[in-house]
C-alpha cells in the first residue's frame, strides 16, 4: 500500500439495489485480492467514497463486520458525487478510503444486555451495520428491538430486510411512519405498522431500558427529541449511543470541518454515547 | 566556525542561483505595491525592503492547490497513480513568527495519520528566517512566548548587522549543511552599523495571557462577546490565506473524461459553505459561529489536542482584514472579560 494516505482502494459494483426513488445501496468488492484480505472494520465506521472525476463523499459502512469479503453503502442522491455515483452500474469502479473513526463499543458494553435500536429514514444505514453485526451473533444479546420510522412510506430503507427482521422471532420490530406517510401516492397499499413520530412511537412501544442498550441514528431533530425518551425508559446516558455527522472532507483529522469543539468526528467519533454528546457545543 | 554574513546582493544571486538548479526556492518579491513570500524565478524581482511580507512561508509546504493523486480512465478500468515529492525547497525572507508556525502545522499533518505532503516537503526544506527589525501595533508574537528573534522552527537565522546584510546563525544540521554548500556567497566579515539590532522582545509588550484566554472560551462558548468581536467579518477568509498556521483544506477531482486528479486545496473555516451538508444544515451558519470556531481552535482545540496554542502572533490577519476584524483586539477583549489583563 502506498505511504498517501489520500490514496483509495479500488472497489467495484458488485450489486445494487434502489432503496427509494433517491436512494441507492452498492455492494462493493475490492479489485484485489490482497486489500480484500488485509481489510477489516467495525460497526460504526465510515469511509469516503469517491467518483473518480466527481470528488468523494463520506459515508458509514451500512454492512456488517461479520460479512467478509464485501462492503456496503447506502447514500441519497444530493449534490455533484451523490449524483455521479448513482449514475454507476454493475462492475463500475467507486474509489473507498477507509475505515475511519471509532465503533460501537459492541463487545464492551453490549454483551449480555437487551438492545434497542432507534432509526428515522436513511439513518437506519449505520444502524443496520450494528443491527446485523448483533443478529449475526445472536446468542451474545438478550431482546433486541428495533423502532424504525420514516416521513413517507416510499422514504423507508431496506424494506425486504424491514420484512426479514419481522418476521424473526428473536426481534421485536416496530415501524412507523410520519402522520400522512401512507398514502396511495408513496406507493403505500394497507400499511400495518404503527403511524406517528418515532419518539412518540417509542414512548409507546412497551420497551424498557433496564440491562439495555440503545442505538439512536436518524435527523438531528429525531435524535434529539428521542434522546429524553429514552431516559424516561430507563436507558442509562452511559448507555445510550449515536453517530454524529459533518461535513468532511479528509476523514482523517487534518482538513478542519467535522469539529465539535475539541471533538473531531472523524477521529472520537462518529460513536459517542449520550453521556458525552450532552458535554459537546451545541454545534452540530 | 567563523562568522558568516550574507549581503543583499548576494543573497539575490544565491537564491536564483539555487533557483536554477531545480530546487524550490521561496523568497521575497515585491508586486503591485506589496511584498509577498513566492516561488522564486530567474528572472523574479526579489527585494528585501519590508518590514514583514503579506502571505506566510505556509505556501512552500502546504501549496495552496496540489495534486494528491491522478488517474486515467479507460474501458479496461480505471488507474490510478500516486504522487511522489522530489524536489526539495529553499524558504528565505520569513520572520520568526513564520518558521514557528512550522512545528505547529506538522502537528496536525502527522496527528496519526501521516500527510506526506506536507511532512515529507518540511523534511527536505531548508528555512532561513530574517530577525525582526521592527514590528507594528498588530505584532503579538511575545504574548505567545515567542521572539521577534526567535530560533523556533529556523535552520538558519539571519541577524541585521547593516543596511547591506545579515549575520548568520546556524541552527540546525541542516543550516550548516546548507552554509558549507554554498560557501561562496557567503563572507567572513562586513561592517556592522551600531544602529542593529532594533527590535527586542521588549519593544512587544506582552498583553494577554494566552491561559486566561483559554479558560474563558472553553467556559463561554454561547456567550454575546462572540458576536461583537465578528460583527464586522465578511467571511470574505483573507485571514486564513495569510496566516501561517491555518491549515484547513478541501479535497476535489479535477478531470476530464479520461483522466484527471484529485487536490488538496486551501478552504477556510470562516467560510459559509466550509461547514455545509448536502442537507443544506449547516452548524455554522452565521458569522460569528465561524470566527468563533477560527480563535477556538487555534486557542482552545488545538491546545486541547497538540498542547500548543496554533497562532504565533504575527497579526497578518489583522493586517489582510478589509473589515477591519483584529486577532488582537479579539483575544484581549476575551481576556478582559475573563477579568485578566
Amino acid at each position: 500500500m502506498s505511504d498517501n494516505v489520500y490514496m483509495p482502494y479500488l472497489m467495484k459494483i458488485s450489486d445494487i439495489r434502489d432503496e427509494t426513488p433517491d436512494t441507492r445501496t452498492y455492494r462493493l468488492e475490492f479489485t484485489r485480492p490482497e486489500d480484500a484480505e488485509k481489510f477489516d472494520f467495525k460497526a460504526g465506521q465510515f469511509g469516503l467514497y469517491s467518483a473518480f472525476g466527481g470528488g468523494e463523499s463520506t459515508f458509514c459502512v451500512a454492512s456488517p463486520p461479520t460479512r467478509k469479503g464485501y462492503i456496503e453503502c447506502t447514500f441519497r442522491v444530493m449534490g455533484r458525487v451523490t449524483t455521479q455515483l448513482r449514475d454507476m452500474n454493475i462492475g463500475d469502479i467507486v474509489g473507498f478510503r477507509g475505515p475511519y473513526g471509532n465503533s460501537f463499543p459492541i463487545e464492551e458494553k453490549f454483551y449480555g444486555k437487551n438492545i434497542t435500536f432507534i432509526a428515522g429514514g436513511i439513518g437506519l444505514a449505520p444502524v443496520r451495520c450494528v443491527i446485523w453485526n448483533i443478529l449475526d451473533l445472536r446468542d451474545k444479546f438478550k431482546d433486541v428491538n428495533i423502532v424504525y420510522g420514516a416521513r413517507t412510506f416510499q422514504d423507508l430503507v431496506y424494506k425486504d430486510e424491514i420484512k426479514e427482521w419481522e418476521d424473526r422471532k428473536d426481534v421485536n420490530l416496530v415501524k412507523t411512519l410520519d402522520p400522512g406517510g401512507d398514502k396511495a401516492e408513496y406507493g403505500c397499499s394497507g400499511w400495518n405498522g404503527k403511524m406517528g413520530f418515532v419518539p412518540a412511537v417509542l414512548k409507546e412501544s412497551g420497551i424498557k431500558g433496564d440491562n439495555g442498550v440503545a442505538v439512536v441514528c436518524g435527523p438531528p431533530i429525531m435524535i434529539k427529541l428521542t434522546l429524553p425518551v429514552l431516559k424516561e425508559l430507563g436507558f442509562a446516558e452511559e448507555n445510550t449511543f449515536t453517530t454524529l455527522e459533518n461535513k468532511m472532507k479528509c476523514g482523517i483529522g487534518k482538513c478542519g470541518r467535522c469539529n465539535v469543539g475539541s471533538f473531531y468526528v472523524c477521529k472520537h467519533g462518529p460513536v459517542l454515547s449520550a453521556a458525552e454528546l450532552a458535554q459537546l457545543p451545541d454545534e452540530y | 566556525m567563523a562568522d558568516l554574513f550574507l549581503t543583499h546582493d548576494k543573497a539575490k544571486e544565491l537564491l536564483k542561483h539555487i533557483a536554477s538548479q531545480g530546487i524550490e526556492v521561496f523568497g521575497p518579491v515585491k508586486k503591485d505595491g506589496s511584498h509577498l513570500i513566492e516561488k522564486i524565478k530567474d528572472q523574479s524581482e526579489i527585494d528585501f525592503s519590508y518590514f514583514i511580507t503579506a502571505n506566510s512561508i505556509k505556501e512552500a509546504l502546504f501549496p495552496r492547490y496540489e495534486k494528491i493523486l491522478s488517474y486515467k480512465i479507460s474501458q479496461e478500468g480505471i488507474e490510478v497513480e500516486d504522487v511522489s515529492i522530489d524536489k526539495s525547497v529553499v524558504i528565505f525572507g520569513g520572520h520568526p513568527c513564520d518558521a514557528a508556525s512550522i512545528p505547529l502545522m506538522e502537528k496536525i499533518f502527522g496527528w496519526d495519520y501521516k500527510d506526506k505532503f506536507f511532512l515529507e516537503r518540511r523534511e527536505k526544506a531548508v528555512i532561513l528566517t530574517l530577525a525582526c527589525e521592527e514590528a507594528d501595533k498588530d505584532c503579538f508574537c511575545t504574548s505567545l512566548g515567542y521572539s521577534p528573534r526567535g530560533e523556533i522552527g529556523s535552520d538558519i537565522l539571519l541577524e541585521r548587522v547593516s543596511d547591506q546584510g545579515w549575520k548568520l546563525k546556524l541552527l540546525s544540521e541542516k543550516g550548516k549543511e546548507f552554509a558549507k554548500k554554498y560557501e561562496t556567497y557567503f563572507q567572513s566579515t562586513l561592517e556592522v552599523d551600531k544602529k542593529y539590532p532594533k527590535l527586542s522582545d521588549k519593544d512587544i509588550p506582552v498583553q494577554f495571557d494566552a491561559k486566561i484566554v483559554k479558560s474563558w472560551i472553553d467556559t463561554h462558548f454561547e456567550d454575546p462577546l462572540w458576536e461583537k468581536i465578528a460583527s464586522n467579518c465578511w467571511s470574505c477568509a483573507a485571514c486564513t490565506y495569510v496566516c501561517p498556521t491555518c491549515h484547513c483544506f478541501d479535497i476535489t477531482d479535477d478531470a476530464t473524461m479520461w483522466s484527471g486528479m484529485r487536490t488538496k486545496n486551501w478552504d477556510a473555516c470562516t467560510l459559509p459553505y466550509f461547514t455545509l451538508h448536502a442537507s443544506q444544515h449547516n452548524p455554522r451558519e452565521q458569522h460569528f459561529q465561524r470566527y468563533r470556531q477560527r480563535i477556538n481552535h487555534k486557542y482552545s482545540i488545538y491546545v486541547n489536542l497538540f498542547n500548543a496554542i496554533s497562532c504565533t502572533g504575527c497579526g497578518r490577519c489583522s493586517r489582510a482584514c478589509g473589515a477591519k476584524v483584529n486577532i488582537l483586539e479579539a483575544v484581549k477583549m476575551i481576556a478582559s472579560a475573563a477579568g485578566g489583563k
